[in-house]
Protein backbone atom coordinates (compact mmCIF):
# COMPACT_ATOMS: atom_id res chain seq x y z
CA UNK A 1 0.00 0.00 0.00
CA UNK A 2 1.40 3.36 -1.00
CA UNK A 3 -0.05 6.86 -0.94
CA UNK A 4 1.47 9.88 -2.60
CA UNK A 5 1.64 12.77 -0.18
CA UNK A 6 -0.08 15.97 -1.25
CA UNK A 7 -0.04 19.50 0.14
CA UNK A 8 -0.86 22.97 -1.08
CA UNK A 9 -0.65 26.27 0.75
CA UNK A 10 -1.62 29.62 -0.72
CA UNK A 11 1.30 31.22 -2.60
CA UNK A 12 3.80 28.67 -1.28
CA UNK A 13 5.75 26.24 -3.44
CA UNK A 14 8.26 23.47 -2.86
CA UNK A 15 6.67 22.76 0.50
CA UNK A 16 8.95 20.89 2.87
CA UNK A 17 6.71 20.47 5.89
CA UNK A 18 3.38 21.54 7.32
CA UNK A 19 2.16 21.34 10.88
CA UNK A 20 -1.42 22.29 11.76
CA UNK A 21 -2.66 22.07 15.32
CA UNK A 22 -5.93 22.89 17.01
CA UNK A 23 -7.32 22.27 20.45
CA UNK A 24 -10.68 22.61 22.15
CA UNK A 25 -9.10 24.82 24.77
CA UNK A 26 -7.02 27.02 22.45
CA UNK A 27 -8.39 30.35 21.17
CA UNK A 28 -7.05 29.73 17.67
CA UNK A 29 -5.69 26.92 15.60
CA UNK A 30 -2.19 27.46 14.29
CA UNK A 31 -0.18 26.33 11.32
CA UNK A 32 3.46 26.38 10.30
CA UNK A 33 4.51 25.95 6.69
CA UNK A 34 8.15 25.45 5.72
CA UNK A 35 8.77 25.94 2.02
CA UNK A 36 11.48 26.99 -0.40
CA UNK A 37 9.49 29.72 -2.17
CA UNK A 38 6.67 31.97 -1.05
CA UNK A 39 5.25 35.40 -1.80
CA UNK A 40 3.21 35.56 1.41
CA UNK A 41 3.52 38.48 3.77
CA UNK A 42 2.20 39.16 7.25
CA UNK A 43 -1.56 39.64 7.21
CA UNK A 44 -2.18 37.69 3.99
CA UNK A 45 -4.87 35.05 3.81
CA UNK A 46 -3.66 31.48 3.67
CA UNK A 47 -5.46 28.20 3.05
CA UNK A 48 -3.81 24.84 3.59
CA UNK A 49 -4.96 21.68 1.92
CA UNK A 50 -3.14 18.44 2.62
CA UNK A 51 -3.39 14.68 2.63
CA UNK A 52 -2.75 12.35 -0.27
CA UNK A 53 -3.07 12.88 -4.00
CA UNK A 54 -6.11 10.59 -3.93
CA UNK A 55 -7.82 12.30 -0.96
CA UNK A 56 -7.03 15.55 0.71
CA UNK A 57 -8.90 18.17 2.71
CA UNK A 58 -8.75 21.79 3.70
CA UNK A 59 -7.25 21.61 7.18
CA UNK A 60 -6.66 25.30 7.81
CA UNK A 61 -7.59 28.79 6.72
CA UNK A 62 -6.45 31.94 8.40
CA UNK A 63 -3.89 34.69 8.37
CA UNK A 64 -0.14 34.87 8.17
CA UNK A 65 1.26 36.12 11.48
CA UNK A 66 4.99 35.78 10.90
CA UNK A 67 7.31 35.11 7.98
CA UNK A 68 10.85 33.95 8.70
CA UNK A 69 13.29 33.74 5.84
CA UNK A 70 16.46 31.83 6.60
CA UNK A 71 19.52 30.44 4.91
CA UNK A 72 21.34 27.19 5.37
CA UNK A 73 18.93 25.79 4.64
CA UNK A 74 17.41 28.47 2.41
CA UNK A 75 13.73 28.42 3.25
CA UNK A 76 10.66 30.29 4.42
CA UNK A 77 8.86 29.49 7.63
CA UNK A 78 5.30 30.83 7.59
CA UNK A 79 3.46 30.95 10.93
CA UNK A 80 -0.29 31.39 10.79
CA UNK A 81 -3.35 31.57 13.00
CA UNK A 82 -6.96 30.93 12.05
CA UNK A 83 -9.73 33.51 11.75
CA UNK A 84 -10.34 33.72 15.50
CA UNK A 85 -7.02 35.52 15.90
CA UNK A 86 -8.83 38.65 14.73
CA UNK A 87 -11.02 38.49 17.83
CA UNK A 88 -7.99 37.75 20.01
CA UNK A 89 -6.13 40.75 18.59
CA UNK A 90 -9.13 43.08 18.56
CA UNK A 91 -9.00 45.08 21.77
CA UNK A 92 -12.27 46.83 22.45
CA UNK A 93 -11.65 50.35 23.63
CA UNK A 94 -14.08 53.22 23.17
CA UNK A 95 -12.77 56.65 22.22
CA UNK A 96 -14.80 58.11 25.05
CA UNK A 97 -14.65 56.11 28.30
CA UNK A 98 -18.11 57.35 29.16
CA UNK A 99 -19.70 55.85 26.07
CA UNK A 100 -18.45 52.28 25.69
CA UNK A 101 -20.19 49.61 23.64
CA UNK A 102 -23.39 48.87 25.54
CA UNK A 103 -26.51 46.81 24.96
CA UNK A 104 -29.67 46.00 26.84
CA UNK A 105 -31.93 42.98 26.63
CA UNK A 106 -29.56 41.09 24.36
CA UNK A 107 -29.21 37.32 24.00
CA UNK A 108 -25.85 35.66 24.57
CA UNK A 109 -25.57 34.63 20.91
CA UNK A 110 -26.35 38.15 19.66
CA UNK A 111 -23.89 39.71 22.11
CA UNK A 112 -21.11 37.39 20.96
CA UNK A 113 -22.12 37.99 17.34
CA UNK A 114 -21.74 41.73 17.88
CA UNK A 115 -18.30 41.28 19.45
CA UNK A 116 -17.15 39.05 16.59
CA UNK A 117 -18.45 41.56 14.04
CA UNK A 118 -16.40 44.28 15.75
CA UNK A 119 -13.34 42.19 14.91
CA UNK A 120 -14.52 41.75 11.33
CA UNK A 121 -15.75 38.20 11.84
CA UNK A 122 -19.17 38.30 10.21
CA UNK A 123 -19.22 34.67 9.07
CA UNK A 124 -20.82 33.67 12.35
CA UNK A 125 -23.20 31.05 13.63
CA UNK A 126 -24.64 31.48 17.14
CA UNK A 127 -26.87 28.74 18.52
CA UNK A 128 -29.96 29.83 20.38
CA UNK A 129 -29.33 30.12 24.10
CA UNK A 130 -31.71 30.72 26.97
CA UNK A 131 -29.53 33.53 28.30
CA UNK A 132 -30.61 37.12 27.82
CA UNK A 133 -28.45 39.75 29.44
CA UNK A 134 -29.26 43.23 30.77
CA UNK A 135 -32.95 42.74 31.24
CA UNK A 136 -33.00 44.86 34.39
CA UNK A 137 -32.68 48.23 32.71
CA UNK A 138 -28.93 48.46 33.12
CA UNK A 139 -26.87 47.85 29.98
CA UNK A 140 -24.01 45.41 29.47
CA UNK A 141 -20.97 47.56 28.83
CA UNK A 142 -17.90 46.16 27.11
CA UNK A 143 -14.66 48.09 27.18
CA UNK A 144 -10.92 47.47 27.67
CA UNK A 145 -11.09 43.79 26.87
CA UNK A 146 -10.42 41.77 23.75
CA UNK A 147 -13.33 40.62 21.66
CA UNK A 148 -12.34 36.99 22.19
CA UNK A 149 -11.83 37.25 25.95
CA UNK A 150 -15.27 38.71 26.54
CA UNK A 151 -16.90 36.20 24.20
CA UNK A 152 -15.08 33.36 25.94
CA UNK A 153 -16.37 34.62 29.28
CA UNK A 154 -19.92 34.52 27.92
CA UNK A 155 -19.32 31.00 26.59
CA UNK A 156 -17.97 29.86 29.95
CA UNK A 157 -21.11 31.08 31.73
CA UNK A 158 -23.18 28.78 29.53
CA UNK A 159 -20.56 25.97 29.57
CA UNK A 160 -20.46 26.47 25.78
CA UNK A 161 -17.59 26.93 23.34
CA UNK A 162 -16.55 29.51 20.80
CA UNK A 163 -14.23 28.65 17.96
CA UNK A 164 -13.51 29.16 14.27
CA UNK A 165 -13.67 26.14 11.95
CA UNK A 166 -11.37 25.21 9.06
CA UNK A 167 -13.35 27.47 6.72
CA UNK A 168 -13.03 30.49 8.99
CA UNK A 169 -16.62 30.42 10.25
CA UNK A 170 -17.07 31.31 13.91
CA UNK A 171 -19.31 29.08 16.00
CA UNK A 172 -20.83 29.90 19.38
CA UNK A 173 -22.45 26.69 20.42
CA UNK A 174 -23.08 24.05 23.07
CA UNK A 175 -19.94 22.08 22.26
CA UNK A 176 -18.97 20.02 25.27
CA UNK A 177 -15.42 18.62 25.50
CA UNK A 178 -16.72 15.06 25.27
CA UNK A 179 -19.07 13.10 22.97
CA UNK A 180 -22.56 14.46 23.33
CA UNK A 181 -24.85 12.79 20.82
CA UNK A 182 -22.29 13.16 18.02
CA UNK A 183 -21.67 10.85 15.10
CA UNK A 184 -18.26 9.38 14.31
CA UNK A 185 -16.19 10.63 11.40
CA UNK A 186 -13.69 7.76 11.49
CA UNK A 187 -12.97 4.42 13.10
CA UNK A 188 -9.46 4.00 14.44
CA UNK A 189 -7.91 0.63 15.22
CA UNK A 190 -4.60 -1.17 15.03
CA UNK A 191 -4.41 -0.72 11.26
CA UNK A 192 -4.36 3.06 11.64
CA UNK A 193 -2.60 3.45 14.98
CA UNK A 194 1.13 4.04 15.17
CA UNK A 195 1.09 4.57 18.93
CA UNK A 196 -1.61 5.00 21.54
CA UNK A 197 -2.12 5.61 25.24
CA UNK A 198 -5.24 5.65 27.36
CA UNK A 199 -5.80 7.24 30.75
CA UNK A 200 -8.39 8.09 33.37
CA UNK A 201 -7.97 11.01 35.74
CA UNK A 202 -9.87 13.15 38.20
CA UNK A 203 -7.65 16.10 37.25
CA UNK A 204 -10.44 18.18 35.69
CA UNK A 205 -13.26 16.88 37.84
CA UNK A 206 -15.19 19.54 39.79
CA UNK A 207 -18.27 18.49 41.73
CA UNK A 208 -19.16 21.90 43.13
CA UNK A 209 -19.74 25.07 41.15
CA UNK A 210 -20.21 28.39 42.89
CA UNK A 211 -21.48 31.37 40.92
CA UNK A 212 -21.11 34.96 42.00
CA UNK A 213 -23.12 37.59 40.14
CA UNK A 214 -24.18 41.16 40.84
CA UNK A 215 -24.81 42.31 44.40
CA UNK A 216 -26.89 39.73 46.23
CA UNK A 217 -26.91 37.28 43.33
CA UNK A 218 -25.18 33.99 43.94
CA UNK A 219 -25.82 30.30 43.49
CA UNK A 220 -24.16 26.95 43.74
CA UNK A 221 -24.63 23.44 42.47
CA UNK A 222 -22.95 20.35 43.81
CA UNK A 223 -23.15 16.63 43.55
CA UNK A 224 -21.26 13.75 45.09
CA UNK A 225 -18.76 12.02 42.84
CA UNK A 226 -18.05 8.29 42.87
CA UNK A 227 -14.41 9.18 42.16
CA UNK A 228 -13.93 11.37 45.23
CA UNK A 229 -14.25 10.58 48.94
CA UNK A 230 -17.78 10.79 50.30
CA UNK A 231 -18.66 14.34 51.21
CA UNK A 232 -15.59 15.77 49.49
CA UNK A 233 -16.09 18.56 46.99
CA UNK A 234 -13.67 20.06 44.51
CA UNK A 235 -15.02 23.51 43.78
CA UNK A 236 -14.74 26.00 40.97
CA UNK A 237 -16.02 29.58 40.90
CA UNK A 238 -17.69 31.38 38.03
CA UNK A 239 -17.98 35.09 38.63
CA UNK A 240 -19.40 37.92 36.54
CA UNK A 241 -21.10 40.84 38.23
CA UNK A 242 -21.51 42.41 34.81
CA UNK A 243 -23.52 39.63 33.19
CA UNK A 244 -25.12 37.56 35.95
CA UNK A 245 -27.82 39.81 37.32
CA UNK A 246 -30.71 37.45 37.98
CA UNK A 247 -30.93 34.56 40.40
CA UNK A 248 -32.22 32.19 37.74
CA UNK A 249 -29.28 32.95 35.48
CA UNK A 250 -26.86 32.32 38.35
CA UNK A 251 -28.50 28.98 39.08
CA UNK A 252 -28.48 27.98 35.42
CA UNK A 253 -24.79 28.84 35.15
CA UNK A 254 -24.04 26.69 38.18
CA UNK A 255 -26.08 23.76 36.87
CA UNK A 256 -24.65 23.89 33.34
CA UNK A 257 -21.07 24.01 34.55
CA UNK A 258 -21.61 21.25 37.10
CA UNK A 259 -22.94 18.99 34.34
CA UNK A 260 -19.85 19.80 32.27
CA UNK A 261 -17.27 19.40 35.02
CA UNK A 262 -18.54 16.69 37.35
CA UNK A 263 -17.17 13.79 35.39
CA UNK A 264 -14.09 11.67 35.32
CA UNK A 265 -11.79 12.70 32.53
CA UNK A 266 -11.17 9.69 30.34
CA UNK A 267 -8.80 10.38 27.55
CA UNK A 268 -6.03 9.17 25.37
CA UNK A 269 -3.38 10.12 22.91
CA UNK A 270 -3.14 8.49 19.54
CA UNK A 271 -0.75 8.91 16.66
CA UNK A 272 -2.25 7.54 13.48
CA UNK A 273 -1.40 7.29 9.79
CA UNK A 274 -2.26 10.79 8.54
CA UNK A 275 -5.97 11.41 8.06
CA UNK A 276 -6.91 14.89 6.87
CA UNK A 277 -10.64 14.22 7.29
CA UNK A 278 -10.31 14.40 11.09
CA UNK A 279 -10.53 17.82 12.73
CA UNK A 280 -10.57 19.11 16.25
CA UNK A 281 -14.08 18.85 17.80
CA UNK A 282 -15.00 15.82 15.66
CA UNK A 283 -15.74 12.48 17.26
CA UNK A 284 -14.02 9.24 16.30
CA UNK A 285 -14.69 5.63 17.17
CA UNK A 286 -11.76 3.93 18.89
CA UNK A 287 -11.40 0.20 18.40
CA UNK A 288 -8.62 -0.73 20.79
CA UNK A 289 -10.23 -3.26 23.11
CA UNK A 290 -6.96 -4.73 24.42
CA UNK A 291 -6.29 -1.54 26.39
CA UNK A 292 -9.96 -0.87 27.06
CA UNK A 293 -10.13 2.07 24.66
CA UNK A 294 -13.34 1.53 22.75
CA UNK A 295 -16.32 3.61 21.74
CA UNK A 296 -16.85 7.19 20.75
CA UNK A 297 -14.16 9.74 21.64
CA UNK A 298 -14.14 13.51 21.24
CA UNK A 299 -11.16 14.98 19.38
CA UNK A 300 -10.03 17.48 22.01
CA UNK A 301 -6.84 18.26 20.13
CA UNK A 302 -5.65 17.46 16.63
CA UNK A 303 -2.29 17.98 14.96
CA UNK A 304 -1.55 17.20 11.33
CA UNK A 305 2.19 16.65 10.93
CA UNK A 306 3.19 16.44 7.25
CA UNK A 307 6.76 16.26 5.96
CA UNK A 308 9.22 14.12 4.05
CA UNK A 309 9.26 11.88 7.13
CA UNK A 310 5.62 11.04 6.43
CA UNK A 311 2.16 12.23 7.31
CA UNK A 312 0.92 11.53 10.81
CA UNK A 313 -2.07 12.83 12.73
CA UNK A 314 -1.72 13.22 16.49
CA UNK A 315 -4.97 13.11 18.41
CA UNK A 316 -5.77 14.16 21.96
CA UNK A 317 -9.01 12.34 22.79
CA UNK A 318 -11.68 12.60 25.49
CA UNK A 319 -14.54 10.28 26.32
CA UNK B 1 34.31 14.16 -28.48
CA UNK B 2 36.23 13.70 -25.22
CA UNK B 3 34.88 13.87 -21.68
CA UNK B 4 35.12 17.37 -20.25
CA UNK B 5 33.62 19.31 -17.37
CA UNK B 6 33.47 23.04 -17.85
CA UNK B 7 35.78 22.41 -20.86
CA UNK B 8 38.48 20.77 -18.70
CA UNK B 9 39.62 17.44 -20.09
CA UNK B 10 39.07 14.36 -17.97
CA UNK B 11 39.76 10.77 -18.96
CA UNK B 12 36.72 9.00 -17.57
CA UNK B 13 36.83 5.32 -16.75
CA UNK B 14 33.57 5.16 -14.77
CA UNK B 15 30.42 7.26 -14.69
CA UNK B 16 27.67 6.32 -12.25
CA UNK B 17 24.17 7.73 -11.94
CA UNK B 18 22.08 7.47 -8.82
CA UNK B 19 18.50 8.53 -8.21
CA UNK B 20 16.03 7.86 -5.44
CA UNK B 21 12.48 8.40 -4.32
CA UNK B 22 11.59 9.71 -0.87
CA UNK B 23 9.36 7.10 0.70
CA UNK B 24 8.53 7.48 4.40
CA UNK B 25 7.64 4.18 6.03
CA UNK B 26 5.06 4.23 8.80
CA UNK B 27 4.39 1.18 10.88
CA UNK B 28 0.88 0.75 12.31
CA UNK B 29 0.36 -1.50 15.31
CA UNK B 30 -0.88 -4.29 13.07
CA UNK B 31 -0.71 -5.03 9.38
CA UNK B 32 1.95 -4.16 6.88
CA UNK B 33 4.13 -1.11 6.69
CA UNK B 34 2.41 1.89 5.13
CA UNK B 35 4.45 3.62 2.45
CA UNK B 36 3.95 7.28 1.61
CA UNK B 37 5.71 8.85 -1.33
CA UNK B 38 6.92 12.42 -0.91
CA UNK B 39 8.75 13.04 -4.19
CA UNK B 40 11.94 12.05 -5.91
CA UNK B 41 15.54 13.10 -5.64
CA UNK B 42 17.33 14.58 -8.64
CA UNK B 43 20.11 12.52 -10.20
CA UNK B 44 23.47 12.31 -8.48
CA UNK B 45 26.28 11.46 -10.89
CA UNK B 46 29.68 10.20 -9.80
CA UNK B 47 32.44 10.49 -12.40
CA UNK B 48 35.77 8.77 -11.91
CA UNK B 49 38.80 9.26 -14.16
CA UNK B 50 42.23 10.74 -14.73
CA UNK B 51 43.37 14.32 -15.12
CA UNK B 52 46.77 15.31 -16.37
CA UNK B 53 48.66 18.39 -15.18
CA UNK B 54 48.28 20.74 -12.28
CA UNK B 55 46.38 23.33 -14.32
CA UNK B 56 43.50 20.97 -15.08
CA UNK B 57 43.63 19.48 -11.60
CA UNK B 58 43.30 22.93 -10.02
CA UNK B 59 40.59 23.93 -12.49
CA UNK B 60 38.49 20.92 -11.49
CA UNK B 61 39.17 21.41 -7.80
CA UNK B 62 38.05 25.03 -8.03
CA UNK B 63 34.67 24.08 -9.47
CA UNK B 64 33.49 23.21 -5.96
CA UNK B 65 33.74 26.91 -4.96
CA UNK B 66 31.15 28.02 -7.47
CA UNK B 67 27.38 27.80 -7.13
CA UNK B 68 27.04 27.71 -10.93
CA UNK B 69 26.08 24.73 -13.05
CA UNK B 70 28.89 23.29 -15.20
CA UNK B 71 28.36 21.36 -18.40
CA UNK B 72 29.51 17.76 -18.43
CA UNK B 73 30.33 16.60 -21.93
CA UNK B 74 30.60 12.94 -22.90
CA UNK B 75 31.53 11.36 -26.23
CA UNK B 76 27.79 11.19 -26.92
CA UNK B 77 27.23 14.87 -26.20
CA UNK B 78 26.22 17.06 -23.27
CA UNK B 79 24.90 15.32 -20.17
CA UNK B 80 23.58 18.58 -18.76
CA UNK B 81 24.51 21.11 -16.16
CA UNK B 82 25.74 20.00 -12.73
CA UNK B 83 26.77 21.53 -9.48
CA UNK B 84 29.97 20.11 -8.07
CA UNK B 85 29.18 18.64 -4.68
CA UNK B 86 32.54 17.03 -3.98
CA UNK B 87 35.91 16.47 -5.65
CA UNK B 88 38.42 13.88 -4.47
CA UNK B 89 41.87 13.95 -6.03
CA UNK B 90 44.82 11.66 -5.47
CA UNK B 91 48.12 11.73 -7.33
CA UNK B 92 49.11 8.42 -8.84
CA UNK B 93 52.57 7.02 -9.38
CA UNK B 94 53.61 7.83 -12.94
CA UNK B 95 57.08 8.39 -14.41
CA UNK B 96 56.09 9.15 -17.95
CA UNK B 97 52.61 10.05 -19.11
CA UNK B 98 51.46 9.67 -22.69
CA UNK B 99 47.78 10.36 -22.06
CA UNK B 100 48.01 14.00 -22.94
CA UNK B 101 50.52 14.25 -25.77
CA UNK B 102 50.14 18.01 -25.76
CA UNK B 103 51.64 18.13 -22.27
CA UNK B 104 55.12 17.28 -21.05
CA UNK B 105 55.81 13.58 -20.42
CA UNK B 106 56.68 14.30 -16.81
CA UNK B 107 53.38 16.06 -16.11
CA UNK B 108 51.70 14.78 -12.93
CA UNK B 109 48.72 12.47 -13.31
CA UNK B 110 45.83 12.56 -10.89
CA UNK B 111 42.99 10.21 -10.15
CA UNK B 112 39.80 12.26 -9.80
CA UNK B 113 36.36 11.44 -8.43
CA UNK B 114 33.60 14.05 -8.70
CA UNK B 115 30.16 13.92 -7.15
CA UNK B 116 27.83 16.01 -9.28
CA UNK B 117 24.29 17.18 -8.48
CA UNK B 118 21.91 17.75 -11.36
Amino acid sequence: MSNQLYATATRCSQIQSISVSDSHSAPTSSATVVCLASSLDVGDNITINLGYSSSHDRVFSGYVKQVTRSQSPTQYEISCANAMVRAVDYFIVSNNPLTPYSKQNISAEDLVGDLMAMAGLTNYSGSGSSFTFATDGYPVEVNLVSSYDFSKMVADLLAWAIYADNDGKVHFTDRKPYPNGDSSVATIGDDELISVSYWRSDRDLRNKVVVYGADGIYANAQSSSPYLPSGFYKAVVVASALLIRTQSMAQQTASYNLAKLNRLTIGGSATIIGDSSISCRDCVTMSKADIGMTGLFYVYGCEHDWSRDGYRTNLDLRK
Amino acid sequence: MPWTINSTRIFVDESKEEGGQIIPRLQPLSGGTVLQTFGWEATIRVVHGLVVGDTDKDAILNLRKSTSDFTLMSPEGSLGGFKVKKVTISRIHCICQTIRTDLAENSPVYEVEMELYE
